[in-house]
């Protein structure tokens, strides 16, 4: 009697269906769908095994049909053809969009990532980078550096050494590094972003002011003669006091302010943060003692 | 309005299984008078030509049942050496009882159900 896989695999699940009723009995409806099917295929060959075994129905279907008469416990309904299809249909789709997302994620972690020291930003995976020493912004592939590079801004001038002198250096936005000059000269080095005037160097009396107050951004390096009394004011952005020999007070609203003292000089400290984080900073009450006051609102203060 | 239709609609199918059901038994025990002894396919051929089409996944389970009652009887047997097998049902003598009966309940419903329309 020439069997197809098929029928088999049919009968096998009709069997497994079955398993409540006792074995001979469940022997005997085998063999009876199985002489249904070879007699429905004897009397019209042109029929496939398909349509006769979906006209039976599902075994399941089938075998609680067995299990009802009998008034047994049926099993689980099989799910329709149309429901499993749905079914797999659904989390196919849903399988496809979880990778797409995870591939998402993937390419575009981390979401942000900041490097401090080399003043570089990655956004999305590197998808958006600002290179800020550089002045960089890339977005994929294009470069738009033209768009956003700074007005250079830079010079020289000559101080007078007297003691009641002073400098003043007030500025909006900006990434600051102020360190000692070594000659009697105020010297910047700077790039200025946005605002409607360049910076303004301005000598009234004994204060000379390097005024960036009116751009929206600077970047600088400047230079200040030892012992010339300094005060910077900001709104936000990073200062970086790089081994001062000389009386500086430093107001900052948000931001950070970096503290690299000189080893050849001691400094009365006077921290102020209302709303941040201070290193520890050790105070001398000599006489020769530099003054550094510091305050910050939002912020912190390192040292290096 | 869909909803009241659906269920309505539900609530008649499962009238006509219910009804359907007692009387297919009843037909089937009728067939297998009039034709002594018949195997599954042969039943279902034959009650499709009368009109009334069963599913196998329907029939066969029916009959498993009937003879576990006693109602119908079974034999396995094979026409020749190449054939496969085919399990040929009888009436048993309850089974014939049982028809008698159901014959006459079912005279007798279809004469009460007449009667109403007078």
């Amino acid at each position: 009697m020439p069997t197809e896989p098929q029928l088999e695999a049919y009968l096998s699940a009709l069997d497994r269906a079955l398993t409540q009723i006792p074995v001979s009995d469940r022997a005997d409806i085998i063999t009876e769908i199985r002489s249904h099917v070879l007699e429905a295929q004897q009397k019209d060959p042109t029929v496939k095994l398909n349509s006769i075994l979906a006209s039976l129905g599902e075994p399941e279907t089938v075998a609680n049909r067995f299990l009802l008469e009998r008034g047994l416990k049926t099993g689980k309904p099989p799910k329709s053809p149309m429901v499993k299809w749905l079914t797999i249909g659904f989390l196919g789709t849903m399988g496809m969009l979880f990778l797409a997302l995870f591939l998402l994620i993937w390419k575009f972690t981390p979401l942000i990532q900041v490097n401090d020291k080399n003043e570089q930003v990655r956004i999305l995976g590197g998808l958006i980078s600002v290179d800020g020493k550089e002045g960089l912004v890339r977005i994929g592939s294009t470069n738009l550096r033209s768009q956003i590079e700074g007005r250079t801004f830079e010079g020289s001038k000559a101080i007078s050494a007297a003691s009641t002198h002073q400098v003043r250096i007030p500025f909006t936005n900006g990434d600051i590094e102020v360190k000692t000059s070594h000659d009697n000269r105020l010297a910047w080095h700077c790039k200025i972003f946005g605002g409607s005037d360049a910076a303004d160097v301005k000598e009234i009396k004994s204060t000379t002011t390097l005024d960036f107050s009116g751009s929206s951004a600077v970047r600088c390096s400047i230079q200040i003669p030892k012992n010339m009394k300094t005060s910077i004011e900001g709104n936000n952005g990073k200062l970086t006091l790089a081994r001062p020999e000389f009386d500086l007070s430093v107001k900052l609203d948000n931001g950070k302010i970096n503290i690299q003292p000189s080893e050849n000089h001691k400094y009365r400290y006077e921290m102020n943060v209302v709303n941040g984080v201070v290193d520890r900073f050790d105070s001398s009450e000599a006489a020769d003692a530099l003054q550094m006051k510091v305050s910050i609102v939002n912020g912190s203060i390192s040292r290096d | 309005m869909l909803c009241i239709l659906i269920l309505m609609m539900d609530d008649l199918e499962n009238w006509k299984t219910q009804i359907r059901k007692g009387y297919l038994e009843l037909c089937l025990l009728r067939l297998l008078q009039r034709h002594k002894r018949l195997y599954g396919f042969d039943i279902l051929e034959k009650l499709e030509k009368a009109h009334l089409p069963v599913k196998e996944g329907t029939l066969y389970p029916m009959l498993n049942r009937m003879t576990s009652e006693k109602t119908l009887s079974a034999v396995w047997e094979t026409q020749n050496l190449k054939g496969h097998p085919r399990k040929y049902y009888s009436l048993t003598k309850d089974g014939s009882r049982a028809l008698q009966e159901m014959e006459c309940d079912f005279e007798k419903m279809m004469d009460v159900y007449r009667s109403l329309e007078v």
